[in-house]
């Protein structure tokens, strides 16, 4: 996938006025070094000046420099081992000051650490099979989600990497994007190439108390516990909705910049699919 | 009148007192109706004519006679009249005569009485003065021989008071002699005689000294006897004279029991020890002896279990290593060593003592003490501490037991150990220890159930680890001869044919073993609840045992554990990858499916009815255990379609991934991976036929074969399509493809299969063609990669087919398959359909 196209996209967020603008061409990345790129990252929190392409089995640092319209290599690293490497998708960690990039190439997840471009730690085997897509939790630094083709939803927490936390098994194949509400990190939405999107709550890891803050009105009596049991009730981990509009794969989901309570999910057959988190469940999370 | 006449000679009655007393004697006569005389005499004495008879009446009896008789009957009745009245006179004149006589002699007689009787009163007279100087003499004599009386009394006294003295005197001499001669009752009892006088006048310094002298020398008596005591070494009977002599001699018996029990326990303690030695040295040495072949050490041990040379005869490398005989005791000889020594002195010892302190017959102050009470409470706790100690060594014994070869050395062991402590508890009828003794055979019964769960969860793993073996030897040589055999369907086929005939064998040889050894566990377990044993009776043994032991503990959980452990092989295959080889996957998946029809409720049938289980708490149904074995047969054959899935898949994967497809020569042949695939398909097919049955298949006609061909010209109709195909104008394939899958089912990829053939190759074949078009989707095609594409389908559709349930599911994923393609192509120009075939053809 050419790489100009997938910047152009970025720089273009509001191109959904019925105008459509054509697309100027800002910068060009030569990458003609380092193979095919797989995925260009920006950094989540800057100024829009650096971002990161995936190549082969290179991560490169690009940075823009001031009317971006040059780029250069900032820095890079490559991925050495056994085989041919190629990384499928990477992620820069919204956290610790966007110092941190998370990379997948087949089943193995790895951490890296953008100012000594080094590996900080690696999942070997994180999935049974390919690692498609990962995403960070917007609210908590350590948690991360990943999926892929053993048709699993991972939850990992990186400081502790032998266990995944929690494991989703729900579709019938490869799943190909998981993602993180922005503002409500228990909204998990994954897509797949069963032609399924499903929406989970995930509460027991999301940064949302878990149950409710018991020591307030403690345990004064019996009717009260009883209250508390509902309340807690719908707040186990559950699947929302499964969303079975696509006749093909899905291949991309993403959330609302806007509404968080808006999502879209995209199919091999071009349809784009948008949807709103089920109201009830809008109202629990919000009241 | 001569009746009156008689009547007054007889008694001197009067005339009218007879008459009157005739009138009441006949009046008395009537009113008791007396009879007895005969009614003829009382018909006739009523007549006034009789004249014997009460009524008579002279004038009437005259009247009558003359009225009646004549004349000569007159004379005649006169004269016989006048002669009874002569006879009557003269029997009235002897009776008068005889009674004078009488009357005169006895006046004679009161006479002479009367002389005589004078007499004799003078002799009384004299008899009586005589008395009276007689007793004024006795008075006379006794009042002057008082005095010498008191004296001869007061001597007597002195005299027995002297004696009293020189045996007091001489006590101490006599004492020694007793002790000399070993006669300590005699010497005891004189002492006690003794003791009270001395006690009281010991403050006489002579007394004083005969006391201190006998003290010692008793001293000297309880300390031989103590000494006696001590050594024990005499008999029970001399021990309890000991002990009853002691008691006399106020010793206290509290410290008696202590100093009998310290004995007893010091005694009891080398049995212990010994005990705990051939414990201590087995623990290295009893490995190899349990580790033997369970059947070889049975064999010997049945054969002379006691004798060394048995065992060494059979190990002779263990024997070599292992000198000390005691390394080579079995538990049946533990038990029995320590029974023997170390149960029945337990026994003699209590009984001994019971005889001693408890039972003895209370005897004046040593009654008050209370003593049985005392005893008996330090005899529990003495006997309650040595017990527990060994029962800690036994159960210590009993856990070293680990073989499980030969359960009925255990059990008949047990046996013996609890039979030999109810003789404990016959003597000691509120001890705890047979209750404690029941317990480490309850205990020991659940470890030993453990353990054979155990050694049938390894014997399970064992005979997987042989079948994987199996599986895997042949595998190898599959491997070459399908590389030999250049890849052609045909040699493939036929290589795969003379190798896996040996899947349905290992299953049939797997599932005989574990059940053979269910059964023989079941066997050996069946011995604790044997008729013969002594605790079979407990209720333990009755009812948990049977219930929560043998059926939940040891059969259900081996179950459990099966289907569990089968569980695991698909969760950790599916981290790492598919360590687990397929077949085995697919074996598993059929022996679990058997447990679910038939062996689960065999196995169970078969506990229940050897155990007579009686379920006393809830006990898992066999539905249940069915349920969880066929979730588990399940879950492996979904595993098993999952990896043969994605081993093909990863071949279609690399092909597509690995090529070039827009730089690619015209297409001339099928590629190799495809014939692969069909290949593999072909010997999976072959796989899972040997162990599942055909299944159904939706209907298709018999020219099948045509049909395709004829479906798949839709993907031609497609393929006509695709040259308009251009960036400017996607819609219109779009809104085909999209209207296509509409109406088509969706597919769900990794769905779980049912248990036949067809199924398990529909999911495998549906993965695979899926991975093909998520890969195809992902890359770039030129003219003659679309067309290589196009070919490779076309293959795939001629052979794959007839595997799977619902063949437009393959004609759909191919169409996919090349319509992706078709999208994904730079110049989409398809190849005519005729070329097509004839290339397929060709390869």
């Amino acid at each position: 996938m050419p790489a100009e196209w997938e910047s152009g996209s970025h720089e273009s967020p509001d191109d959904s006025s019925n105008s459509p603008q054509t697309l100027e061409l800002l910068c060009h990345l030569d990458n003609t070094a380092h193979g095919n790129t797989a995925c260009v990252l920006w950094e989540p929190m800057g100024d829009g000046k650096r971002l990161i392409s995936l190549a082969d089995n290179h991560v490169l640092l690009w940075d823009l420099q001031e009317s971006s319209t040059k780029s250069a290599i900032a820095s890079s690293a490559t991925l050495e081992g056994k085989g041919q490497l190629k990384f499928t998708s990477g992620k820069w960690s919204p956290h610790h000051n966007c110092t941190q990039l998370v990379t997948a190439n087949d089943t193995a997840i790895r951490g890296w650490d953008l100012r000594s471009m080094s590996q900080i730690y690696c999942i070997e085997n994180a999935h049974g099979q390919l690692v498609r897509d990962l995403d960070f939790n917007p609210n908590k630094q350590y948690y991360l989600a990943s999926c892929g083709d053993d048709c699993k939803v991972k939850f990992w927490d990186v400081r502790n990497i032998g266990e995944p936390v929690k494991t989703l098994e729900e579709h019938s194949h490869w799943v190909w994007s998981v993602r993180y509400n922005h503002s409500h990190d228990q909204l998990v939405l994954t897509g797949s190439s069963d032609s399924r999107v499903i929406l989970s709550n995930m509460v027991s890891i999301s940064s949302e108390p878990f149950g409710h803050l018991v020591d307030e009105d403690d345990l004064s009596d019996a009717e009260d516990n009883g209250q508390e049991e509902k309340c807690k009730e719908p707040l186990q981990d559950s699947i929302i909705a499964t969303y079975e509009e696509h006749e093909d794969s899905v291949y991309a989901v993403e959330w609302s910049s806007a509404d968080p309570w808006l999502f879209a999910s995209l199919s091999y057959d071009g349809r784009l699919v948008i949807n709103r988190v089920p109201r009830a469940l809008k109202y629990r999370i919000l009241l | 009148m001569d009746a009156d006449i008689s009547a007054a000679a007889s008694g001197s009655v009067t005339p009218p007192d007879s008459d009157r007393k005739r009138k009441v004697h006949g009046m008395l006569k009537l009113y008791y109706g007396l009879n007895e005389e005969g009614k003829p005499d009382q018909m006739e004495s009523l007549g006034p004519c009789d004249i014997n008879g009460p009524h008579f009446d002279p004038e009437v009896f005259l009247n009558k006679l003359r009225k009646e008789c004549s004349l000569a009957e007159l004379m005649d009745q006169e004269s016989c009249m006048v002669k009874q009245i002569r006879s009557l006179d003269s029997d009235m004149q002897t009776l008068v005569y005889e009674n004078y006589n009488k009357f005169i002699s006895a006046t004679d007689t009161i006479r002479k009485m009367k002389n005589d009787f004078k007499k004799m009163e003078d002799e009384m007279d004299c008899l009586s003065t005589n008395m009276a100087a007689i007793t004024e003499f006795s008075a006379r004599i006794s009042g002057t021989l008082q005095d010498q009386h008191t004296q001869i009394t007061k001597l007597s006294g002195v005299h027995t008071l002297l004696r009293k003295l020189q045996f007091l005197f001489e006590l101490p001499a006599r004492l020694n002699k007793c002790l000399e001669m070993q006669a300590y009752a005699q010497a005891v009892s004189s002492h006690r005689r003794a003791r009270c006088v001395l006690q009281q006048y010991s403050h006489m310094p002579s007394f004083r000294g005969i006391q201190d002298d006998c003290h010692a020398i008793m001293d000297q008596l309880a300390q031989q006897l103590r000494q006696k005591f001590r050594d024990g070494g005499s008999s029970a009977k001399d021990l309890s004279e000991c002990v009853e002599l002691l008691l006399q001699l106020d010793e206290p018996a509290e410290e008696l029991c202590d100093k009998f029990l310290s004995h007893a326990q010091s005694r009891l303690e080398a049995d212990l020890l010994g005990l705990e030695a051939e414990l201590r040295e087995p623990v290295s040495a009893s490995v190899p002896v349990t580790s033997v072949d369970p059947a070889s050490s049975s064999a010997s041990k049945a054969s002379a279990a006691p004798a060394d040379e048995g065992p060494a005869g059979s190990t002779p490398s263990t024997s070599s290593t292992l000198l000390s005989p005691s390394s080579r005791t079995d538990i049946l000889e533990f038990i029995d060593r320590g029974c023997n020594e170390f149960v029945s002195s337990l026994c003699l010892v209590i009984a001994s003592y019971q005889e001693l302190f408890i039972n003895r017959p209370q005897e004046g102050d040593l009654a008050s003490k209370n003593i049985p009470q005392m005893a008996n409470g330090k005899l529990h706790s003495f006997v309650d501490t040595l017990a527990a100690r060994y029962f800690t060594l036994v159960e210590r014994r009993i856990q070293e037991e680990k073989g499980v070869g030969d359960n009925s050395l255990l059990v008949r062991a047990l046996d013996r150990f609890h039979r030999r402590l109810q003789a404990v508890s016959k003597l000691l009828p509120g001890s705890p220890v047979p209750s404690q003794g029941t317990e480490i055979v309850v205990r020991a019964a659940r470890e030993r159930i453990r353990q054979y769960l155990v050694a049938l969860q390894s014997f399970y793993l064992d005979s997987l680890t042989d079948v994987r073996q199996a599986l895997a030897a042949p595998r190898l040589t599959v491997g070459g001869a399908g590389v030999s055999g250049a890849g052609g369907l045909l040699g493939g086929a036929a290589s795969v044919k003379d190798v896996p005939p040996s899947l349905p064998d290992l299953l049939t040889s797997l599932s005989g073993s574990i059940l053979n050894q269910i059964k023989s566990v079941l066997a050996s377990v069946h011995l604790f609840t044997a008729k013969d044993i002594t605790f079979s009776n407990k209720p333990y043994f009755k009812g948990e045992f049977c219930s929560e032991g043998v059926r939940e503990g040891l059969v259900v959980s081996f179950i459990k554990f099966v289907c569990q452990s089968s569980r695991q092989f698909c969760e950790s295959a599916g981290d790492r990858g598919g360590t687990t080889p397929p077949a085995l996957l697919l074996l598993l998946s059929r022996l679990c499916l058997d447990y679910e029809t038939s062996t689960i409720s065999y196995i169970l049938t078969l506990t229940d009815e050897q155990f007579l289980v009686q379920h006393h708490s809830p006990v898992t149904a066999v539905t249940a255990l069915c349920s969880e074995a066929r979730e588990a047969a399940q879950k492996l054959l979904n595993h098993y379609v999952k990896v043969q899935g994605l081993i093909i898949s990863q071949m279609l994967r690399k092909s597509v991934e690995t090529r070039d497809w827009v730089n690619t020569i015209e297409p001339r042949n099928v590629r190799a991976v495809m014939k692969r695939v069909v290949e593999d398909t072909t010997s999976i097919d072959v796989q899972v036929g040997l162990l599942y049955e055909e299944g159904v298949r939706k209907a298709h006609s018999s020219d099948s074969s045509k049909r395709t061909f004829s479906v798949y010209s839709s993907s031609r109709q497609q393929a006509r399509y695709a040259p308009s195909y251009t960036p400017s104008a996607p819609m219109d394939t779009n809104l085909l493809s999209n209207i296509h899958k509409l109406f088509s089912e969706r597919i769900d990829i990794f769905s779980p299969v049912e248990f036949n053939k067809v199924s398990v190759l529909t999911g495998i074949i549906k993965i695979s063609l899926k991975t093909f078009l998520e890969c195809v989707r992902l890359r770039t095609f030129g003219r003659y990669g679309l067309q290589q594409i196009q070919v490779d389908c076309h293959y795939l559709q001629m052979y794959l087919w007839r595997f799977v349930s619902d063949e437009n599911l393959v004609h759909f994923l191919l169409d996919e398959i090349v319509c992706s393609a078709a999208h994904r192509c730079l110049d989409p120009a398809p190849m005519e359909q005729s070329v097509i075939e004839v290339i397929c053809e060709r390869g």
